[in-house]
């Protein structure tokens, strides 16, 4: 049976029959409707559609943010196609990685980033199109003629709740980036089950103006949008994260609703012009992403005048998983080095390697079940089925629930480091590391770091009779990785340290750098991992 | 604006005003140095774009942190988005953070086009977007 209510189709439909005339999106000097943007979307369906894009097509986007994106994610989600986002500051092998591995058969492209597309589209079997959004003196010139002119009516595509509807690209362990699938019922179902238990510690309002620090282009920007969008408010759409912006951006359109990571709040708490002009219009922050210290936590409460809430999710969950209350949110609060307790509507346990289930106070891996879970990884069955088990998510984290149900974060099981909200698989890096000609070994691990929760770090092997500085290293990475990957800290050693059966001991060279991954710290994690 | 009295502020008012922009140059490359791991005995080019140097977003953010603790104030962290070479932060620290202690000096404002602007910050775009839900 097809469920069309629970679509992001039918919710922009519903608004731009309902309140047309409300903002959807703000957009540096674009005001942009519901109706408009219903409208808007509508052509750029169309136009997909006969452009030979169809249900279950891959449509690529490589820029930055703008009301086009969500157009085209909006018209995307219209016509069951896949909105495939690609950040523009991944390198080019990873850009082609993504497109390959999603086999995009359009692709939408600022034009600053054409040249990066040239070089790569013989290799691109499935790309038939690229549209190049800009005209010479006329930004988004080209685009705005690739659908002109075209119909307005409602598509009326069968869509239903299940379908997929973005394809959203992270780091993956085996060091290339994982498509991760997300249907439409991933932006409906948290706001639909904390309506039904009558809570709103997490929630969106129709006369809230939301901004969103995480871009579109990823898994917590974009699903924040739909979020947004799916009860009618107006979002603030940044083309970037800029901190006097954000700010300043927060003051001009009053903001009610930000979604943040720590170093974001850091970032803009720090501005010399911050202060509580800035910020009195907020009524709820929701930060997470990456670890908070305890100072910045305190700061946070000291300095925004409003509801602090922190959130555990992950790509994979779609949506969040627990939730650190506003009203758990003061000074001294007993459970403010937690991660909150488990959300209306999804169910957490911990399990130990043999799948036990584990009581209150004791570590391990983290299994969550929500119905806003991912669909799978694209192209990867194996690591879906590794993550998926019996309706469970596997996380990649570690930790515990105390007797009142409050998740404490501990480790992350897959060494995965998660630099200010972006999660950075070791392996990825030693990869490009390994390839330079004096290197004999390698291993990448996190390190904590008081603004960016933590930053890689890197023990070296050289071969025999080999000379390399550490900014020799950083420089021959520059380029073959994203800037943010590569490592910032470096050591030699004549060997790594193993355990018997031989596997790396990242955990040794952690805490041989001052920073060994305790509980005791209190700082809660707030990024979730998958396995 | 110049209100703390963080001690590298104090040294430097201390000092001949002759002689103060060598010593808040070698304060300044130190920190750029250290992040952008330039062994003791190499220069730190002044003049040669930041991010040709090897800087990244994730070191920039260090460099402000760095700066604003020695300086004793925060500083605007389109300082150094802004800024191309270590000569032009020095530059900006002088004319518009200690604007008191250099009143002679005619280095020209720092700041490029906002489209410049706009893509260096795309790189702590990069960094902090991803990840979590």
């Amino acid at each position: 049976m097809i469920s069309y209510e629970h679509t992001i189709a039918a919710r922009i439909a519903e608004h731009a029959r309902h309140r047309p005339d409300v903002a959807a999106i703000l957009f540096e000097d674009v005001r942009v409707s519901y109706a408009e943007l219903h409208a808007e979307s509508n052509r750029v369906g169309h136009a997909l559609l006969r452009d030979g894009l169809d249900r279950g097509s891959r449509v690529a986007y490589l820029g930055r943010e703008s009301h086009h994106f969500y157009t085209i994610a909006i018209a995307c989600a219209k016509i069951g196609a896949v909105l495939v986002p690609v950040n523009p500051r991944l390198t080019t092998v990873e850009i082609n990685h993504v497109l390959r591995d999603s086999t995009a058969e359009i692709l939408f492209v600022e034009h600053e980033f054409v040249s990066v597309i040239e070089p790569l589209r013989a290799d691109l079997a499935a790309l038939r199109q690229m549209v190049d959004m800009d005209a010479p003196g006329a930004r988004y010139g080209r685009f705005l003629r690739w659908f002109a002119g075209g119909p307005t009516h409602d598509l009326d595509l069968p869509v239903d709740t299940d379908d997929p509807v973005a394809q959203m690209y992270t780091s993956g362990t085996t060091g290339l980036p994982k498509g991760v699938i997300l249907a439409h019922r991933t932006f409906f179902t948290f706001i639909d089950n904390m309506r039904r238990a009558g809570v709103d510690w997490i929630d969106w309002r129709p006369e809230d103006r939301s901004l969103s620090a995480f871009p579109g282009l990823h898994a917590g920007g974009y699903a924040w949008f739909m979020h947004s969008l799916s009860v009618g408010a107006t979002s603030i759409v940044m083309q970037s994260f800029v901190a006097g912006e954000a700010g300043a951006l927060i003051e001009r359109h009053a903001v009610t609703t930000l979604w943040a990571a720590p170093a974001m709040l850091q970032i803009v708490l720090s501005e010399p012009d911050a202060g509580p002009h800035r910020f009195r219009s907020l009524r709820k922050i929701v930060y997470g992403g990456s670890p908070i210290s305890p100072e910045l936590q305190e700061r946070c409460m000291r300095e925004f005048d409003c509801d602090l809430v922190q959130a555990y999710a992950a790509a994979e969950t779609g949506s969040f998983v627990t939730c650190l209350r506003a009203d758990e949110h003061t000074p001294g609060h007993p459970k403010l080095g937690s991660a909150g307790r488990i959300c209306p509507g999804n169910d957490l346990r911990i399990l130990d390697e043999a799948g036990v289930e584990l009581p209150p106070g004791q570590p391990g891996r983290i299994c969550v079940r929500t119905p806003a879970e991912f669909i799978e990884y694209a192209n990867r069955p194996d690591e879906t089925a590794a993550m998926k088990v019996d309706g469970w998510l596997r996380m990649g984290d570690s930790g515990y629930l105390d007797d009142d149900g409050y998740l404490y974060l501990r480790d992350r099981i897959n060494d995965t480091i998660i630099v200010a909200g972006q999660n950075i698989y070791p392996v990825e890096v030693e990869n490009v590391i390994r390839t330079h000609p004096h290197v004999a070994d390698v291993a990448v691990y996190g390190v904590p770091h008081p603004r960016w929760g933590e930053v890689v770090h890197a023990a070296v092997v050289l071969a025999p009779g080999a000379q390399v500085s550490p900014r020799q290293l950083m420089l021959f990475l520059r380029g073959w990785i994203a800037d943010y990957k590569v490592p910032v800290g470096y050591r030699f050693l004549d060997s790594l340290p193993r355990n018997p059966t031989g596997k790396v001991l990242r955990r040794v060279l952690r805490a041989e750098d001052g920073g060994a991954r305790a509980p005791t710290t209190g700082a809660p994690r707030t990024a979730g991992t998958a396995s | 604006m110049t209100t703390t009295r963080a001690p590298a502020v104090e040294r430097l008012r201390h000092l001949p005003a002759s002689e103060r922009r060598a010593e808040l140059e070698s304060m300044v490359t130190e920190q750029f140095r250290a992040v952008l791991l330039i062994p003791d005995d190499e220069p730190v080019p002044l003049h040669e774009s930041l991010f040709a140097l090897g800087m990244s977003s994730v070191l920039i953010g260090e460099v402000q942190h760095r700066l604003s603790d020695l300086l004793g104030q925060n500083l605007h962290s389109s300082v150094l988005f802004n800024s191309c070479t270590v000569a032009q932060v020095i530059d900006y620290l002088t004319t518009d953070v200690l604007p008191d202690m250099f009143p002679q000096s005619a280095s020209p404002p720092t700041a490029l086009p906002p489209a410049i602007t706009r893509v260096l910050w795309d790189n702590v775009l990069h960094e902090m977007g991803a990840g979590a839900a």
